[in-house]
């Protein structure tokens, strides 16, 4: 039960889509991930995780690294979001007002900034 | 009623999984329900990740849960024998405050006895509760 990962191009916005159990063994690929795309020059990146089954604080700490990392970039990280639990883990850790989340991959690759 | 279940693995990070699933099986046993379930998951995950960030390189520790259930609650405690208790990793530590706090109904860090380091947490069933 490990962690898998799928890069697709949305109108020149890579989408990371994970699918798996993001923990304390996973959390270092995504975050290789993330990188691989701050390296490639992307300023703003997507990642879906519709398919991840979970997530720990471990996972979000990578997420909110590579979220400093992109808005410094002058870019952003967003995420797709739409397991229950998941949402309920970025509510409570404050991080729901902090990453702009959205439901569909449509939804947050059309969020520009006015 | 009144169970106990202990669970020994090597205290490595792509073992932990065999921790949650456990506390998922003995969840649903004691009648908690599906999201107190997936509550359960995290909070020992955390508890666990955070006693794998003070092993650090130390490979050779064993992670030891005790799982102890009644009617109304499950106990968990999860220590790490065999490692030195190096200071934390501090990183992700406030999320994963945040996340134990909301989770569980009580948690607690008993330090270090000599016998390793060592955490708890307890949460009582819903249906369990006081209206």
């Amino acid at each position: 039960m490990e962690v898998r990962f799928d890069v697709t191009d949305h109108d020149g916005i890579p989408v990371l889509a994970a699918a798996g159990e993001i923990d304390v063994y996973t959390a270092p690929r995504l975050r290789e991930q993330l990188l691989h795309l701050a390296h490639a020059g992307h300023a703003t990146v997507v990642v879906d995780l519709t398919e991840v089954s979970f997530i720990d604080s471990t996972g979000l700490g990578v997420l909110v690294s590579g979220l400093k990392r992109f808005r410094e970039a002058g870019g952003d990280l967003r995420l797709v979001v739409t397991q229950s639990q998941i949402l309920k883990v970025l509510e409570i850790t404050g991080l729901s007002s902090v990453f702009s989340v959205h439901d569909t991959v449509t939804a947050a690759t059309a969020d520009d900034p006015a | 009623m009144s169970d106990v279940v202990e669970l020994a693995i090597p205290a490595k990070a792509e073992l932990l999984s065999l921790a949650r699933m456990t506390v998922a099986a003995i969840a649903a046993r004691a009648d908690f329900d599906f999201e107190e379930i997936e509550d359960l998951r995290l909070a020992i995950d955390e508890l666990c990740s955070r006693l794998l960030h003070q092993s650090g390189s130390d490979p050779a520790g064993t992670l030891r849960l005790r799982y102890h259930w009644t009617a109304e609650e499950l106990e968990v405690t999860c220590q790490l024998d065999g490692a030195e208790r190096a200071p934390a990793d501090v990183e992700d530590r406030d999320l994963s405050d945040r996340i134990l706090e909301a989770l569980v109904d009580a948690h607690g860090d008993e330090g270090s006895d000599g016998a390793g380091a060592h955490y708890w947490l307890r949460k009582r069933r819903r249906m369990a509760k006081p209206a």
